[in-house]
């Protein structure tokens, strides 16, 4: 705590000021001048550390800093309210402090105007006891910096046709570099999701501040747990971007085709800068967590820039109100322009069959990606083993089928595979559309067959590159067990539409009933679609080992 | 700030999956909109012009043709078909022909028929092909405003079924007197048209919602020119200059395909269109 220096009462960082201020006496004070009073009261703190008080949820094990030693009554990662058990800790002290900007009025005015886009949202995300819960938070970052200063050497290519000949000259393009790239900022606490943090960046790092602790006066810290080499890589491969980006539109460059097709590797492995440095920054967020049961969803608003994003889920009453009001129009529009004939239905309950399916897969993929932390690259750095038994295909079991493809005769056998199991319905669809609708569609079938085919025999034969990944694809992202149950209800709509389609009855009667089983089931797996998204947008409660939480969330 | 490949390719996936919606509206509205008819399709076969004028209109001059090839009218049903039919020639030509044998499609029999007996006139005609065991309802002119593609295919779906308990008169005269209600802007029953579109506007409204729900609130991620203005960026370089090393040369012969284009054709056009069903 800060005490006023005229009145001893609790001096905060106040956001208009920019300054610590006593809102009792008014006192303002430079945070720099106060710490270097209190540092001299209190002693001088070992090199790179800073005492603070430590809150941790006794639920889920979360831990959050403050220099105010008042009770905390609610944790803001899993949103339990409880008295929060405090200690005094001595903590890394970061490098750099980005100062709040925006007030949690202006926090306030940023959610509700993301509020107001989200059509399905429950209610009581706009409920302003919620609301009120917003915390500003500084969220522990890694801020990197790279160098470079360096001749460089890259090859460069340009080819031309010579009556039967393909020419092709070869080019050396060298240059003297100067890269200087100080401020590219990624989360480096667990807690705090990536793709939570990447919605609110970028954070404008050229007005960061050394850090002293009274800026955390009035607000809550978070504390880093991810190595600051976790996102090493994904900040130079930034770098290297913008360098190449910037480099390849000179017009030598142009010329001579450097940076193009397969001098693209070379041309970006010579920017690719050597030296790199990290720094713990501490970057303002407000921070608001909504519980519903054991889940949890998370509103976040910049501190400096206003920019708010957050997990909404689908309150399914509303949904199912909206979706029945939007159909009414639908359906005056299908009977002005749609002739529904019985194939026709048939024909229109397949492929939104089909859609409903795609759709779920990719909800089914992103919720295992996010469940095993595969798309955290901070959480998913913190589990062990986390790259042999957190994704998805290794999951999977009985894989050594696979292996049984490694050789060229087998892959061969596997493309043939493929062509009946993915051409054969694309042309067999293709025609019965044609029939149906008397368009022409042999070109598109075509284009299709010709694209899984070339598709499938690129991804079989591509040498190189990461195998799990391109088996992962292959298989379409895995875990048979997760996607059965939801995948199974269209899938079951699709076979039946199929039966009828390949009986071809006389009556009406059946392709109606067909359509309309089918169409029950695209129904049902649509529940299905919107609960996913419910569990993609309210996260699983935090149970954060590296702060002792146990599996009591 | 990271975002991996999976959460990129679920992006995809996602669009992907609009795309996939958007296509398939394109697809069920070309499906359901009117064609214009098809040109340039020459007749399968000559039809024999042989028949009996059995009614003419003395106000509009249209005819009544009933042509039973295929023997499925006693003569007591002509002639109240006949009666039923008349009603049709206010507004154009009618016919009811049945056939035996037909080595062609229905509806190009229906089309050959129908220009051979009434030109590009207004009327209709009722089909009903023995050969194929479908039903069709072809009209042209005048008509074809009224008994579009759509309502034939209509009139057709709700009719076949007197057609497969072989009540031949019961299908004709259901036929005509839908076709007379809707020459007389009246409207058909069509319940199941209803329901269907009941039925597939309802999960067209919840598909289309989602991606609205999508749509409105995924986490987007800042692109690279908008990180690279909050930080400070420095790139430069100096005496970029490029040295010619080598030259490599691969044979690759040009496919010489033999070449030209063919001449435009352009066919004559074809009014009038129709539908039916089988039965």
């Amino acid at each position: 705590m800060y005490k006023c220096p005229n009145c001893a009462g609790n001096l905060k960082f106040d956001i208009a000021r920019q300054q610590l201020y006593c809102e009792y006496c008014s006192t303002q004070m430079d945070p720099y001048q106060y710490t270097t009073e209190k540092d001299a009261e209190e002693g001088e703190s070992p090199s790179g550390e800073y005492e603070v008080t430590v809150f941790r949820c006794p639920q889920c094990g979360s831990e959050i800093l403050s220099e105010d030693t008042t009770a905390a009554t609610f944790c803001s990662f899993c949103g339990a309210s409880a008295i929060l058990d405090s200690r005094v800790s001595r903590e890394r002290r970061p490098g750099i402090i980005l100062p709040f900007t925006k007030t949690k009025e202006d926090c306030r005015a940023a959610y509700g105007k993301l509020l107001r886009r989200a059509l399905f949202a429950p209610r009581e995300l706009k409920d302003e006891a919620l609301i009120e819960k917003f915390r500003g938070i500084y969220m522990p970052y890694w801020v990197y910096s790279f160098e470079k200063k360096d001749r460089v050497v890259f090859p460069g290519r340009k080819t031309h046709r010579s009556g039967d000949y393909r020419i092709t000259e070869h080019y050396q393009l060298d240059c003297e570099v100067e890269e200087e790239y100080r401020g590219l900022a990624y989360d480096a606490s667990s807690a705090f999701s990536d793709s939570l943090s990447s919605a609110i960046g970028p954070f404008d790092l050229k007005k960061g501040k050394a850090f002293t602790p009274s800026f955390l006066s009035g607000f809550y810290a978070d504390t880093s747990d991810v190595a600051s080499d976790v996102y090493l890589s994904d900040a130079a491969d930034l770098v290297v971007q913008d360098a190449a980006k910037s480099l390849a539109a000179d017009p030598v460059c142009r010329q001579h085709g450097a940076g193009l097709g397969e001098t693209r590797y070379a041309f970006e492995s010579a920017l690719r800068p050597y030296e790199s440095a990290s720094e713990l920054a501490m970057l303002p967020v407000w921070f608001l967590s909504y519980r519903n049961g054991e889940r949890v969803s998370y509103a976040v608003v910049n501190g400096q820039t206003g920019k708010a994003a957050a997990d909404l889920p689908i309150d399914v009453k509303r949904y199912l109100a909206g979706s029945l009001i939007l159909a009414v129009p639908l359906f005056f529009l299908l009977n002005l322009f749609l002739t529904i004939t019985p194939k026709r239905i048939l024909l229109a309950a397949i492929l939104l069959a089909a859609l409903s399916m795609m759709i779920s897969n990719g909800q089914i993929n992103h919720i295992l990606a996010r469940e095993s932390g595969e798309d955290d690259k901070g959480l998913g750095s913190l589990r062990q083993n986390f790259t042999e038994a957190a994704t998805p295909c290794d999951r999977v079991k009985g894989t050594d089928w696979r292996r049984f493809f490694n050789n060229p005769f087998k892959k061969i056998l596997l493309v043939v595979l493929i062509f009946y199991v993915t051409a054969v319905p694309i042309i067999f669809f293709g025609t019965l559309l044609e029939d149906v609708t008397g368009i022409e569609m042999t070109a598109f079938i075509e284009i299709a067959v010709n694209l899984v085919v070339f598709t499938s025999i690129s991804r079989i034969f591509r040498g190189g590159g990461n195998r799990r990944t391109s088996e992962k694809k292959l298989l379409g992202g895995g875990h048979f067990k997760e996607k059965w149950p939801v995948l199974g209800k269209p899938l079951g709509g699709i076979a039946s539409a199929i039966v009828i389609v390949l009986a071809d009855p006389v009556s009406d009667w059946l392709y109606y009933i067909g359509a309309f089983v089918c169409m029950g089931m695209v129904l049902w797996s649509i529940v299905d679609i919107i609960r996913q998204h419910n569990r993609l947008t309210m996260r699983k409660l935090p149970q954060l080992n590296r702060r002792g939480g146990g599996g009591n969330g | 700030m990271g975002k991996t490949v999976l959460q990129k390719r679920t992006g995809r996936h996602i669009r992907a999956c609009w795309i996939l919606l958007g296509v398939f509206l394109f697809f069920i509205g070309a499906a359901g909109i009117e064609l214009p008819p098809c040109h340039g399709q020459e007749p399968a076969e000559e039809i024999e012009l042989e028949g009996t004028v059995e009614y003419q209109n003395p106000d509009t001059g249209y005819r009544v043709l009933i042509e039973d090839w295929a023997g499925l009218l006693t003569g007591e049903t002509r002639l109240k078909l006949l009666e039923e039919m008349k009603a049709v020639t206010a507004y154009g030509n009618a016919a009811f022909v049945s056939v035996g044998a037909n080595s062609a499609s229905t509806e190009s029999f229906a089309r050959t028929y129908y220009m051979g007996r009434f030109g590009t006139d207004s009327g209709t005609v009722f089909v009903v092909d023995m050969d194929n065991r479908n039903i069709w309802i072809h009209s042209d002119g005048g008509v074809y405003k009224a008994v579009t593609k759509a309502y034939a295919e209509t009139v057709t779906d709700n009719v076949y079924p007197y057609a497969s308990r072989g009540d031949y008169y019961g299908c004709a005269r259901a036929a005509f007197e839908q076709i007379t209600a809707l020459l007389e802007g009246e409207r058909i029953a069509q319940p199941m048209k209803y329901i269907s579109n009941g039925l597939l506007a309802l999960t067209l409204a919840f598909l289309i919602n989602f991606g609205l729900v999508i749509g409105f609130t995924r986490l987007p991620e800042p692109g690279a020119a908008a990180v690279m203005a909050g930080i400070h960026r420095k790139f430069a370089y100096t005496g970029l200059k490029a040295v010619h090393t080598h030259q490599t040369r691969v044979y690759d012969p040009v496919s010489r395909g033999s070449g030209g284009s063919g001449g435009g054709r352009s066919g004559g056009g074809r009014s009038g269109g129709g539908g039916g069903h089988r039965f």
